[in-house]
């Protein structure tokens, strides 16, 4: 864009679909894009139009979550004419064992082919083939910034980003730390309202567990029913170091499948007695999703800790949803108070015979 | 009477007319049509059993029909075409000359009455279908594949869920101010959104509404993908009866949706019109044993292949009267058994 | 050591030879039938893809014959497939069957040379013979590989010109047979003029004038009869002339790096789809292309139901490249629900379609019939046009 004379340049506006990648790398992009003198215009949260839009648009098929991911850049064609580029990045691999799934590979190339859509960033995180660094020189072309001024940026988003995940690692629910970054705040801890009596852990992938529409606002489902609810992101980073090998002569596959198996490999192993329950959100037509469950649900089978997988789609309907964690709730509980009643008749009893 | 060629003293200057059968999942359609196009006289009956006691049935009906309209009889049947998912098996006991696919017939049919026709909705029983037209020719078709959320035996079911009569649906839903969201992606989801939806006391024209609405939601998502929908718009099979529908429709594609007069007609109409051509065009005599074949007997008896481990049971239908000669054999996977 | 493999349409016939000639013996897997699928859907995760269900029921049949060594194909490419052999490893074994090994045979790049192991590994002896027996089994592959495709080429094309429905279906069933039972280097050079000469003699109408029909896909539910309900002999029946690229030895000449013709449909999917995302989607995009300027009729597209890459590839033709090359293209989703009847209707429906574009391009002189000679241009492989030749109106 070329403005001459001595008015204040307006900044480039970058649109972002607030679905997929979003809910993993958006504290990065924003950072980065700023950094790169972007100003970022970020779709509303999901909504009803939104999905139905995105329903209509890509076909029976695909996963709900790229069809809300339509859903989302069609929000922002229809809703800010102005952009001059949507941010669309293809991951191929962020490192160098792992893939992402396919249709994150080609996501771009299915959104740039859509009707009236604006100008696309060209941002590719292939670590296969080439280091992060060069696809942020070459997205500093595209914006018109220099190569040192765009790893400059790159540098700080790195540390920005890394402050982000050490913040989650607190325990701090995705979202929250979300809303902090959307709107430049400082990452501070909030208040614990009330510890739950029972804790479970929420597996899936960040699209899933944090799009409150599309899970039908699921955690808050639970924290009402006096469950703490981890996820993958409060984990500790140690328990990532290591790849997790399920076959021997297999590289590991998809980066967020992998760091689902070795979530769970920490509580199948020495974290056994620190939660109740796992739930895995699940979309409907979920390639990934469909064998790792599969193996998933096998081991909880064998060393006995509650499992409930939930697929969802655009039809799933609220009741059905209640209906479940409620009566999954209800098992976990009168499974502990049972153990908790035989312990106490236990110590009774050891008291009376010492008696 | 109404005579078949073969059968029929050459002397007489008879007229010529052309039927066609549509044999779908739930009901079949007998057409007669003169060489103009023009309907001479139809019937429409639902389904008993087997497809060839619903074509025995449907040939008694129509021989009755024949029988009482003196017209009629002057007419002699020079061809006869079956389609719909019974269309083989029809052709078979009829003694049909051509079998198309629904499709074609319908597409046919309609371009009988709209000549610029570019978007043709189908929703029957069973089944959905869209078919494109552009100048004339069929460019792009689809058809349910999944499942039956989308189709008319959906809302038969709600219906009766509803304990209201099937014909009443669309009166109920034209009188919502306020279409409810229902999801249905499967009937059975549909059905237990329903009854919560009841349950939290919506009004019953309200849930109708938004039963209308959701199975043409169903419909445009799943089968109407990456396609143009382009006025004008024809809307047929037994659910355009439903007014509920033809509005919902017209909300969603925002343009005139028509109705045809034939509305459920319009596969045996279709075929008999392609039947006709046929004949035009080839001039060869009809295999049509006669509106007598009602009186026929036909035996139907099963068996496994065993020739290879699907052990495939195999259908196969014989005509006593003619040496018990085997008229059709279906139900294997390789297709051997049904080459004669 | 018994050694079993998974079903994929005639391509028995290669994997047989390649595992005997290493001295192993081979439990030919049963074809494909209704149990077998019956077995996989039970025990597969509910909505994992298709070719997982059928191929874990060959895995159950083998093993229940006798085998105790079953090979399966790994990838690394980003899609399922790649994680094929160590669920269904463990759902064998969670189900009781202890006895086995499942070799993996990774074929991401096979100058990579990771396969020779898996021969070694199924080699009874290991002396120093092993290593030419190693060599002499993957001349073999390959030949018979190469052969099968030439029967498909051969099949795809004589089908639509047949006198006697069925014939094809005997002589292609002969062959196999034939080919089978070949097993001598010499035998397999003179195999070719066999194959050509078989189908020379039979009874065609050579006046006819086909619909010509290219059909591409996942390679699994491409070249698997059972999956895919027979589609191209249905379609062939219908007298539609099938020109399938999609082979093994497309696939293996992919990964050793010498398929050009892969290599022109990468090409010509490049603005769409840059990079490979798994499955056949960029050749699919490539080859609908390269069908669409070649003058085709129309387009197949057969893949798994919910698969991953070819999902994308439909979406993609359908937004952009079908309203770019407006070529008839119809898409087939299976599953153990798919059924004969619907498909046939939509074959059928197909087949009128096209039908009548062409009767509209003929009558608007877009497309001129010389004589009834065919054309096609520089299309096809050098075997396709010598078949070409043996079609021709004389």
């Amino acid at each position: 864009m070329e403005v001459s004379g001595g008015a204040p340049k307006s900044k480039v506006k970058v649109g972002i679909p607030r679905a997929l990648h979003f809910y993993r790398y958006f504290p990065f992009w924003k950072k980065l894009l700023e950094e790169l003198g972007a100003e970022i215009v970020l779709s509303t949260p999901t909504s009803k139009k939104i999905v139905e839009e995105g329903v209509q648009m890509g076909f029976g098929e695909l996963c709900i979550p790229m069809k809300v991911f339509y859903g989302h850049v069609l929000h922002l064609i229809e809703n800010h004419p102005d952009l001059d580029y949507l941010f669309v990045p293809r991951y191929v691999a962020e490192d160098k064992d792992a893939y992402f799934c396919p249709k994150f590979l080609s996501l771009p190339d299915v959104i740039r082919i859509l009707p009236n859509v604006p100008k696309m960033l060209n941002f590719e995180v292939n670590v296969k083939e080439f280091p992060i660094s060069q696809s942020v020189i070459e997205l500093g072309k595209q914006l018109g910034v220099g190569q040192s001024r765009a790893l400059e940026s790159y540098k700080t988003a790195k540390e920005y980003f890394k402050e982000y995940q050490d913040f989650l690692r607190k325990g701090v629910p995705v979202n929250h730390a979300l809303r902090l970054v959307q709107r430049d705040l400082p990452f501070t801890v909030p208040k614990k309202k009330s510890k739950g009596d029972i804790k479970f852990l929420l597996l899936g992938h960040g699209y899933n567990v944090c799009d409150t529409y599309i899970n039908l606002d699921f955690q808050k489902k639970l924290r009402d029913q006096g469950i703490e609810v981890i996820t993958i992101e409060n984990l500790p980073e140690s328990l990532f170091k290591v790849p997790v090998i399920v076959n021997k002569r297999l590289r590991n596959y998809w980066r967020h499948e992998e760091e689902i198996m070795q979530a769970i490999r920490y509580y199948l192993t020495k974290g056994r007695d620190e939660i109740d329950g796992v739930i895995f959100l699940i979309s409907f037509a979920c390639g990934p999703d469909s064998l790792i469950s599969e193996l998933i649900m096998r081991d909880m089978k064998v060393v006995g800790i509650p499992f409930l997988d939930i697929i969802m789609d655009e039809h799933s309907g609220e009741a059905g949803l209640l209906t479940r964690i409620e009566s999954f709730t209800e098992m976990i509980r009168r499974k502990k108070r049972k153990l908790e009643m035989d312990a106490k008749k236990k110590v009774k009893s050891k008291i009376k015979s010492e008696v | 009477m109404v005579q078949v060629s073969d059968k029929t003293d050459g002397s007489k200057a008879e007229k010529e007319a052309f039927l066609g059968i549509d044999v779908g999942s739930v009901s079949c359609k007998f057409v007669l049509i003169d060489i103009d196009g023009n309907l001479l006289t139809h019937v429409f009956l639902r389904n008993r059993g087997s497809p060839i006691d619903s074509v025995k049935d449907g040939m008694a009906k129509l021989k009755e029909a024949v029988q009482e309209n003196e017209e009629l009889q002057s007419y002699t049947i020079k061809a006869c075409g079956t389609t719909g998912s019974a269309r083989y098996l029809t052709k078979a006991i009829v003694g049909g000359d051509l079998a198309k696919t629904e499709i074609i017939a319908h597409a046919v049919a309609t371009q009988s009455m709209y000549p610029n026709v570019r978007t043709i909705l189908e929703i029957g029983g069973q089944d959905s279908k869209i078919i494109i037209l552009r100048d004339g020719i069929i460019i792009d078709f689809a058809m349910n594949s999944v499942c039956a959320a989308g189709t008319g035996s959906f809302l038969d079911h709600q219906a009766s869920r509803l304990g209201i009569a099937i014909e009443e649906f669309g009166d109920y839903a034209v009188k919502s101010n306020n279409p409810l969201s229902i999801a249905g992606r499967c009937t059975v989801f549909a059905e237990s959104d329903m009854i919560h939806k009841q349950n939290a006391g919506h009004s019953r024209e309200d849930i109708i509404a938004g039963l209308c609405d959701s199975l043409v939601r169903n419909y445009l998502n799943n089968i109407t993908k990456g396609k143009d929908l382009d006025e004008p718009v024809v809307f047929q099979g037994g659910v355009s009866y439903n007014q509920g529908i033809v509005e919902a429709f017209e909300r969603h594609l925002g343009c005139k949706v028509e109705v045809p007069k034939y509305n459920v007609l319009m596969g045996a109409l279709g075929m008999a019109i392609l039947v006709r051509d046929h004949y035009i065009d080839n001039e060869t005599e009809t295999l049509f044993r006669g509106l007598d074949v009602s009186e026929q007997e036909f035996k139907t008896s099963t068996f496994n292949c065993g020739d290879c481990p699907n052990n495939c049971e195999i259908v196969q239908v014989k005509m006593p009267s003619d040496e018990n000669k085997v008229i059709a054999r279906w139900g294997s996977r390789c297709g051997k058994w049904e080459v004669f | 050591m018994i050694v079993s493999f998974p079903n994929m349409g005639p391509n028995w016939v290669a994997f047989k030879t390649f595992f005997e000639t290493m001295g192993a013996e081979v439990i030919v897997p049963e074809p494909t039938n209704r149990n077998t699928i019956k077995f996989g859907v039970k025990h597969s995760p509910e909505f994992v893809c298709f070719p997982f269900k059928a191929t874990i029921g060959d895995f159950k049949n083998a093993l229940e014959r006798g085998a105790d060594t079953l090979v399966m194909a790994i990838d690394c490419g980003p899609c399922r497939f790649g994680f094929y052999a160590s669920v269904q490893e463990r759902i064998l074994r969670d189900l009781g069957y202890k006895d086995f090994r499942l070799i993996p045979l990774d074929q991401a790049d096979l100058l990579e040379f990771k396969w020779v192991k898996v021969l070694f590994d199924v080699s009874p002896s290991k002396s120093v013979s092993m290593y030419s027996k190693a060599l002499k089994a993957v001349i073999m592959l390959l030949k018979k590989a190469k052969l099968l495709e030439d029967i498909q080429t051969a099949e795809g094309l004589f089908r639509a010109y047949e006198r006697t429905q069925g014939d094809t279906t005997h002589v292609v069933n002969d062959l196999l047979q034939q080919l089978d039972q070949t097993n001598s280097l010499s035998g397999l050079r003179k195999f070719r003029p066999i194959i050509k000469n078989t189908f020379a003699n039979m009874d065609i109408d050579r006046t006819r004038n086909p619909l010509r029909v290219g059909i591409s896909g996942e390679i699994h539910i491409s070249l698997e009869p059972y999956v895919n309900i027979d589609l191209r002999k249905k379609l062939g029946e219908m007298g539609v002339e099938i020109h399938q690229s999609i082979s093994l030895y497309d696939w293996v000449m992919h990964k050793l790096h010498v398929n050009f013709h892969r290599k022109w449909y990468e090409h010509l999917a490049k603005p769409y789809v840059p990079i490979d995302i798994g499955g056949e989607c960029r050749w699919v995009l490539g080859e609908y292309i390269d069908k669409a300027n070649a003058g085709f009729d129309g387009f197949v597209h057969e893949y798994p139901f919910t698969c991953m890459p070819e999902v994308v590839a439909r979406t993609i033709i359908t937004n952009k490249l079908k309203k770019m090359y407006d070529m008839p293209i119809i898409y087939f989703s299976f599953d153990e629900q798919s059924g004969v009847e619907g498909m046939r209707t939509r074959l059928e429906a197909f087949v009128d379609l096209m039908h009548s574009r062409r009767n509209q391009d003929v009558k608007t002189n877009k497309v001129k019939l010389v004589n009834n000679q065919k054309q096609y241009g520089h299309y096809g492989n050098n075997f396709c046009h010598e078949c070409i030749e043996l079609i021709q109106p004389k």
